[in-house]
Order: C-alpha cells, then sequence, then structure tokens
C-alpha cells in the first residue's frame, strides 16, 4: 500500500497550527499588532513599577537609636520578594519583574554556549525550553524564603558609639553579676541609652521609614540635594544613613544617591561639612517668618519670599518637612536654621522633576499611575480569568447534556443577566466592611460570567455534534475527556475574543468603582481612585485628572482593538 | 448463527422519540459477524444502517433515541447491558469506527499525531507520551502515509480526503481491536482514492484477521470487499445472504431494484437508456406500519402485503422477507422504469 502514490498535502507552512495561523493574520493587522504591543509595553511598566517608581533605595545604611550597631539593608529588594499590600498582585508583578531579570540572565549565556555547535534544531528546542524553564524557577526561587533573602540581606556592623556600646555591656556584665535587679537594670539600661537620644531627633521602624525619595520629591529641581551631605562620618552624634535610589522617574531615570544626617537640634554642633539639614517635624506656632517647631524648642526661619507665601497654609499642628541650610550666626552666635520649602503640594508637570506633576500629597503622579497599573491591569485578568473559567465550566455543562441540565443553567444564565450588574456590585460593595481590590475581582468575576457561558453553550451544542467528537467517543473517551480536550479547544476562538472585549470593560468597572469610592482602600493607587482626586481639583490642577484618564482611555482602546484584531484574525473569510 | 461469531446483533430495536411520533429507525434486525469476516449493510439514505452501526456503539444521544430491545453479543458480552464506563472500554479497544467524512471526524486543532496517540493513550493510560508517539508514527506508516515521522506534526487541514481517511483508519486500529465498523468510508472520496482506502481496509482485514462491519450504498464496494451482505429497507432486514447469492439471485424486489438501478459496465451515454429507479421514496421513519414496508413501491405488492413477511430461509443462508420472492419477478422492473417516473429515484 505504501508504494501507492499519494497525492500531496496542499501547500501550507509545514506545522504551523491553527493558532499560528491565527498568530500570523494577526500580525498583519497593523492597529491589532499596535494595540497588542501597548499591553505588552502597559504589563512590562506594571512589572518595573518598583524599580521606575518606587522610592524605596537598594540599600539602607544607618544607626539605629539606642543600637551600638550599624545596619544596612535592602528595602527594595525585601519590598520584592514580600511586599506589604496587596499581596497576590504586588506578588504576581513582582515575580515578572524578577522574571525579566532571571530570563535575559539564563538565556543568554545558555545561547552563546550552544551557539556555533551546529546543534540539531531539536536539541535547540530542548535547550531552550530548559533555559526557559529554568529562568522561571530560578525567579521563583525568592519568593519560597522571602525570610532567607531578607536576613541575607541585612548587613549588622559593630557599631560606631564605643562609649555607648561600652555603657550598655557594663550593665549587661553587672546584670550577669546580680548586682542590678528589675527596675534599676531597665532604668540604667534607659539612661545609658539617654545619652544617644539626646542627640538623634528620631529614629523610625522600619516599614515607616521615610526614605530619602519622600522629602526629596518635594522640591523641584532639587539637584542640590545629593551634594549636601558629606560622606558617611563615624561621628556617634548622629543617626546616618545612605541610601540608593534605582534610576526611575523620581530620578530622571539616574541612579542616585542620597545621604541623610537627622540631628536633634539645628543648634547642635553638626557634623563638618554639613550645611544642608531635613526636618520632619510638628509645626507649634507661626510667626512672621518664623516657624516653631513642637517637639524641640526649635525655631525655623522662613527666608525665602516664595517659600513663606505657602506659609498661610501652614496650622498649628501640621506635620511638615523643612529643607534649608545652617547659616553660622555672626559673631560666633548660635546658628540658624534656614528653611526652603515647605508642606507637601500639587505641582504641576515640569521636565526637571516630576514629569506629569504632584499631587496634593506632593506624591509623583506618573509614578502613582504606573504602580496603579498593576491593579487595573490585574483587575481586569484576574477577574475575567474567573469568569471564563466559570462560563467555559457552566456553558460546556449546559452545552453538552443538553436536555434538563441545559434547561435548567439557560434559565439560570437568564436569571443572572437580569441583574444590573454594576448596581450588584456597588450594593455587595457597600455592605462589605473590608473592602479589598481582591473582593471587586471576585464580584466582576462572578456577576459577569453570563456572556461567555452562552457563547461557550452554543459553541458546544454547535460542536458536540460533529463528527470528530462521535469518533472520540467511539475512541472510548469520556465525557470530561470530550468536553475539555475535543471541545474546547475548538470553542476557544470566540471566547478569547470575548475574553480581550472583557477585560477592557473590567478595566472600566474597576475604575468606575474606584471613583465612586468603592475601590482599593485609600493608600493603594488605582487610576479610578486617582481621577476621583483629579476631579475634586479639576480647577487647580488638571494634570491629576487628565493623566490616569488618558492611561484608563489608552488601555481600553488597546484592549478593543486587539480584540478586534484577533476576532478577525480568527474570522475564515478574512484570508490574508 | 454460527458458534464462533464475533458480533451477534438479535432483534435489535432502535426507536426515536420525537414530537412526530416514535420512529422505529431499527426494527427487529438480526445478523451476525464472524472473526476476520467482512459483512455489508446495504440501503439508500434513511434506512437505518447508521443507527444500526451507532446502536452497537452506543453512540447514540439518549433521549431521544432509546434501544428498545435485542441484544448486541460480542465476545460472549452483550454491550447494550454493559455500565457505561464498560462501554468505554470497549470502543476503540475492541470494535472501533471510522466515520464517512474523514475531513470532519478528525479534530481541528490537533496534529494528527497527537490524535493517532491520543487515541492509544486513552485505553493505555500508563503509557508513555513518547512510546505513544512512536507508535502513532508506526500506526501512520502501516496505513501507507509516506514519511510519517514528519506527517505526523501535521494538522488535519494539510492533509488531502485520502490523506485523512487513512489517518482514521490508524486511529481506529491503534489498539488493535477486534472488529471495525467502516460508517460509508469511501463515500467522500473521489474514485482513485477510493480503490486506495478499500484496498488499505482489505489489507489491514487479512493482516490482522480484522472483522469488517461496511455500511454502503455503494453496491460496487459491497461486490469488492464483503463476504455477506444484508440489505435493509426502512429499519429492517429485507435479504441477507452471501454476497455472491445475493448479486446472481437476488431475491426480493427491492433488492433487484437495487441491481437494476446501477450503471451497467458497457453502457454509454450514447446509448441513451435511462437507468431504472424505483420509484417513490422510503417514508419518514415515523410513518412506518406493520405491513411490508416496501409495499408502497413494490411492483409485485398484492393483498398480502398488508401483513408483514418474515425473513425465510431459501436455501443455504440465503434469506428474503417477501410474500412474492418465489414470482423472481424481476422482468415486472422494467415497465414502471420506462414511465419516466423518475421522482426521487433510489440514490444506489
Amino acid at each position: 500500500m505504501a508504494d501507492t502514490p499519494l497525492p500531496d498535502a496542499p501547500a501550507h507552512a509545514a506545522g504551523e497550527g491553527y493558532w499560528q495561523l491565527v498568530w500570523r493574520q494577526f500580525r498583519n493587522r497593523r492597529l491589532a499588532s499596535i494595540s497588542f504591543a501597548v499591553i505588552v509595553i502597559l504589563f512590562l511598566l506594571a512589572a518595573w513599577a518598583p524599580l521606575l517608581a518606587n522610592g524605596k533605595p537598594f540599600y539602607w545604611r544607618e544607626i539605629p537609636f539606642g543600637a551600638s550597631q550599624a545596619v544596612t539593608t535592602y528595602p527594595l529588594l525585601q519590598y520584592l520578594v514580600a511586599p506589604t499590600q496587596e499581596f497576590s498582585v504586588e506578588y504576581l508583578f513582582n515575580y515578572f519583574c524578577i522574571l525579566t531579570l532571571t530570563l535575559p540572565l539564563v538565556c543568554l549565556p545558555a545561547y552563546l554556549l550552544s551557539r556555533g555547535r551546529g546543534l540539531a534544531p531539536k536539541a535547540v528546542r530542548k535547550r531552550s525550553t530548559y533555559a526557559v524553564l529554568g529562568a522561571f524557577a530560578l525567579a521563583a526561587l525568592p519568593f519560597l524564603a522571602p525570610g532567607f533573602v531578607t536576613r541575607a540581606a541585612t548587613k549588622v556592623e559593630r557599631a560606631a558609639d564605643p562609649a555607648m556600646a561600652q555603657r550598655l555591656k557594663e550593665i549587661e556584665a553587672e546584670y550577669a553579676a546580680g548586682k542590678l535587679v528589675g527596675e534599676a537594670y531597665a532604668t540604667a539600661k534607659r539612661e545609658a541609652a539617654a545619652v544617644t537620644e539626646f542627640r538623634i531627633l528620631r529614629s523610625w521602624r522600619l516599614d515607616e521609614r521615610p526614605y530619602l525619595s519622600d522629602f526629596a520629591d518635594l522640591r523641584e529641581g532639587n539637584a542640590e540635594v545629593e551634594a549636601i551631605f558629606p560622606p558617611v562620618s563615624a561621628d556617634p552624634v548622629v543617626n546616618t544613613s545612605e541610601t540608593l535610589h534605582p534610576p526611575g522617574v523620581y530620578g530622571r531615570l539616574g541612579a542616585r544617591r542620597y545621604r541623610k544626617i537627622d540631628v536633634e537640634s539645628i543648634d547642635e554642633p553638626l557634623p563638618p561639612g554639613v550645611s544642608r539639614i531635613c526636618l520632619v517635624a510638628t509645626v507649634n506656632e507661626i510667626s512672621g517668618g518664623d516657624v516653631r517647631i513642637l517637639e524641640r524648642d526649635t525655631r525655623v526661619h522662613i527666608e525665602e519670599d516664595e517659600t513663606r507665601a505657602q506659609l498661610k497654609d501652614l496650622r498649628a499642628g501640621d506635620r511638615a518637612w523643612f529643607m534649608g541650610r545652617r547659616v553660622e550666626a555672626e559673631g560666633g552666635g548660635a546658628p540658624r536654621f534656614v528653611a526652603e520649602a515647605v508642606r507637601p503640594e500639587s505641582r504641576p508637570p515640569a521636565w526637571t522633576r516630576h514629569l506629569l506633576g504632584t499631587d496634593r500629597d506632593g506624591r509623583d503622579v506618573l509614578a502613582r499611575m504606573l504602580l496603579g497599573s498593576r491593579i487595573s491591569l490585574s483587575v481586569g485578568i484576574v477577574s475575567v480569568g474567573i469568569y471564563v473559567l466559570l462560563g467555559i465550566l457552566i456553558g460546556g455543562l449546559a452545552g453538552y447534556f443538553r436536555g434538563i441540565v441545559d434547561l435548567a443553567i439557560s434559565r439560570l444564565i437568564e436569571l443572572v443577566i437580569c441583574f444590573p450588574s454594576f448596581f450588584l456590585i456597588l450594593v455587595i460593595l457597600a455592605t462589605i466592611e473590608k473592602r479589598s481590590i481582591f473582593l471587586v475581582m471576585l464580584i466582576i468575576g462572578l456577576t459577569s460570567w453570563t456572556g461567555v457561558a452562552r457563547l461557550i453553550r452554543g459553541e458546544f451544542l454547535k460542536l458536540a455534534d460533529q463528527d470528530f467528537v462521535h469518533s472520540a467517543r467511539a475512541l472510548g473517551c469520556g465525557s470530561l475527556r470530550i468536553m475539555f480536550r475535543h471541545i474546547l479547544p475548538n470553542a476557544m476562538g470566540p471566547v478569547l475574543v470575548a475574553a480581550a472585549f472583557g477585560v477592557a470593560s473590567a478595566v472600566l468597572t474597576e475604575s468606575s468603582l474606584s471613583y465612586l469610592g468603592f475601590g482599593a482602600p485609600p493608600p493603594t493607587p488605582t487610576w479610578g481612585e486617582m481621577i476621583k482626586q483629579g476631579k475634586d481639583n479639576i480647577e487647580v490642577a488638571w494634570w491629576l485628572l487628565v493623566y490616569p484618564g488618558a492611561m484608563i482611555f489608552l488601555t481600553v482602546t488597546a484592549y478593543n482593538l486587539a480584540g478586534d484584531g484577533l476576532r478577525d484574525a480568527m474570522d475564515p473569510r478574512m484570508k490574508r | 448463527m454460527s458458534e464462533e461469531s464475533l458480533l451477534e446483533v438479535r432483534n435489535l430495536r432502535t426507536y426515536f422519540h420525537t414530537d412526530a411520533g416514535v420512529a422505529r429507525a431499527v426494527d427487529d434486525i438480526s445478523f451476525s459477524i464472524g472473526a476476520g469476516q467482512c459483512l455489508a449493510l446495504v440501503g439508500e439514505s434513511g434506512c437505518g444502517k447508521s443507527v444500526t452501526s451507532l446502536s452497537i456503539m452506543r453512540l447514540l444521544q439518549e433521549p431521544p433515541a432509546r434501544v428498545a430491545g435485542g441484544e448486541v453479543r460480542f465476545a460472549g458480552r452483550d454491550l447494550l447491558k454493559l455500565e457505561p464506563d464498560e462501554m468505554c472500554k470497549v470502543r476503540g479497544a475492541e470494535i472501533s469506527m471510522i466515520f464517512q467524512e474523514p475531513q470532519a471526524a478528525l479534530n481541528p486543532v490537533f496534529t494528527i499525531g497527537d490524535q493517532v496517540a491520543e487515541a492509544y493513550l486513552v485505553h493505555h493510560p500508563e503509557a508513555r507520551a513518547k512510546d505513544a508517539m512512536d507508535r502513532a508514527v508506526d500506526a501512520l506508516r502501516s496505513v501507507g502515509i509516506p514519511d510519517p515521522g514528519r506527517r505526523a506534526l501535521d494538522y488535519p487541514h494539510q492533509l488531502s480526503g485520502g490523506m485523512k481517511q487513512r489517518v482514521c483508519i490508524a486511529i481506529a486500529l491503534i489498539c488493535e481491536p477486534k472488529l471495525l465498523v467502516a460508517d460509508e468510508p469511501t463515500t467522500a472520496l473521489d474514485v482513485t482514492i477510493q480503490a486506495q482506502i478499500l484496498d488499505l481496509l482489505r489489507d489491514m482485514q487479512q493482516k490482522r484477521g480484522l472483522a469488517l462491519l461496511l455500511i454502503t450504498h455503494d453496491l460496487g464496494i459491497v461486490a469488492e470487499m464483503a463476504e455477506r451482505t444484508c440489505v435493509m429497507y426502512a429499519g429492517k432486514i429485507v435479504e441477507s445472504a452471501p454476497t455472491s447469492e445475493i448479486f446472481a439471485r437476488p431475491l426480493h424486489p427491492y433488492t433487484q431494484g437495487l441491481l437494476r438501478a446501477r450503471p451497467e459496465p458497457g453502457s454509454s451515454l450514447r446509448d441513451r437508456r435511462r437507468l431504472a429507479v424505483i420509484p417513490g421514496m422510503v417514508p419518514a421513519a415515523t410513518q412506518f406500519k406493520d405491513d411490508c414496508r416496501f409495499r408502497p413501491r413494490c411492483p409485485l405488492a398484492g393483498d398480502l402485503c398488508h401483513e408483514e413477511p418474515k425473513l425465510e430461509a431459501f436455501g443455504g443462508e440465503h434469506r428474503a422477507a417477501c410474500w412474492y420472492t418465489r414470482r423472481e419477478g424481476i422482468a415486472a422492473w422494467a415497465e414502471p422504469a420506462r414511465t419516466g417516473n423518475n421522482q426521487g429515484g433510489a440514490d444506489v
């Protein structure tokens, strides 16, 4: 039989499957390709958000209050493997962020090693599969043991305060010898530490540290900030910290090194070379150009007119950052602290510092938009993922088993469709105390599955009568196998298109919810929440409204165009 | 029937319960196939051939279909009484089936190698995917697909119709079943490919001792392939005999009509002789009555025909169900054919 001449197969690219064909046709449409590229870029930006738009430094070295040791930590690394808020969303994108580092790290050497060896295509395919899998595994490793990473990234040095260390040592020795007991031991320890406390303005717990960028951002074009601090001195007088920030929108995409020295009082003799000081303090009283500070009886003199004008917004009890320089008094008197900037405020976009301006709290709009893209994009993906799964399951059951099952499920679908889902979401969110972004995803997912279920039901009804399904059954395949392995891949086309449109509408829904105040709780940046803030300040700060709005528009349009392109690419009549 | 018969169908009745009434699509039919034998089931469209095969495989959607009675004994078991999951183990492994349209019978989204390998994996879940793929390539080679290693990576749309039917045969045979049900395996193919596929089927049958239930309306194929033939009309077997007997001495007027409706080899267009037709159409399955179902179209119909005839033996294994069979009324066919009443002729 084999020697009988057989007609040749039609001329197709060898081994080109259905989805490869669809992909080729998709790429042929310009608008769809651009939209797809936009979506990919949005996702990459979301993945890199902590690097691009996070105030957390690469490393942070400080001598904490009361300690005789210097501690170096890596806050950015810690954040990447163990984010503190919005757990899963951040985890997911942080994973992708690390993946974008490990992929080239693993694949490039693998490529260089196997290049020019004349390997068979099969071996090359095998190697590249291993390399990619390896990169994925490598990126997942730090997440398995975040504690280990944190500990490994924390370096403790012996202290730079030998006097206090000595005193503490003595106290411990006395305690061990039984000379100091109970209350006396505690008092002695407190007193020993108080020696240092007198000199140090404040120490922060790790999770509430105001990293340098926090106040650096308050200033516009503060090129001097980098230069104001001398190399870390061994002087025990001050709590020094040194940070290195990643390149990002704060530093106009260049890495920046900051040194920060906290001092107790501006009258204190400062370490040599220090000419600029930052104060984070509570305002007590304002008189003329002077501000008295609550914590210490310190006077801040405001010299510049521009800065003085901002004083009128300042009230007693406000927390404010004071950035200024020490002026040696003439005739050997006590030096004064002259402040140059006060209080966070909304600044318009400028090339020099904040590309898209800042909001009322002095937060960078671009940075918040980048961080917010994580929420908005993941709401789209996760909620659509939930409802596509639900829709496939429910619609598949109805379409495959027909009869009474179909009847029941179809009525259920009609029932759910009758609810105006947006108001249902509002009602549910309004009754729930503890809101989170996951709740929003879950509710969108649980109320929007009907469309997909109907699509899948129709496809299953159509496909279940096809010969290849009969033939699968004639082969002895069970119902589950036929449903999900044989029918489902054939039914996925319209579902994918619906999903692309669904992501767009989910992004819109989430933005609407945030706009109405039903989204993620306040400190979490989301586009909708930013628009809400923009609406409140529309007369004074147009940039708060325009940029997040443009971002939503861009995302929704990109998804819709990509969905359009996908539909056209899968349409058998659109041969190209 | 003989003791060693592999498949024995006894008094099988398959009814469809529709809004228009009960359709007795298969009504009380019996036949048997011995190991390695080929049995052809012949008849025009709508006479219940395919329903019979689907009933044997239990592939009909229930409801509306219902197997109302009878037995399908295969290798000592009654298939109709098996649990659904036991039946799943029989399908593909012991009885396989190939369908009329190979392009529809292959899943468009998987490579043919995947599909052949899956057929193996369904019944050998412990097998490794790689071994299954090796077997799939072997199976593709054995059905005469050139360069099977590369072809296994092709998708169905890249193959021609004949190649696709070969793939279907490879899928059906990879678990080495004892019986292959071929439901019009060549109808969708052009004539030269038909011959190749039939050669392949016969080859497989001889090599593997495969029994074949061949469902067709092409008498040429029957003559070439089948050892025994059952002629079905309106849900009943009207004649059953060794194939040579059917062609040499058709007893039932319907069989006679079918044979006359064939184009004769050697008859040319210039001859301008119309092909003989059987007047009328097969009645809708819901309209079947308890008389001889061929009566409205039969040139020999008489009073006796209001009662249902039984299959009776007419020497040896030749059996027919007709009251007037003995008259050998072949001559009667010439008249209605000439009247030009060719509305809805038999599609044979």
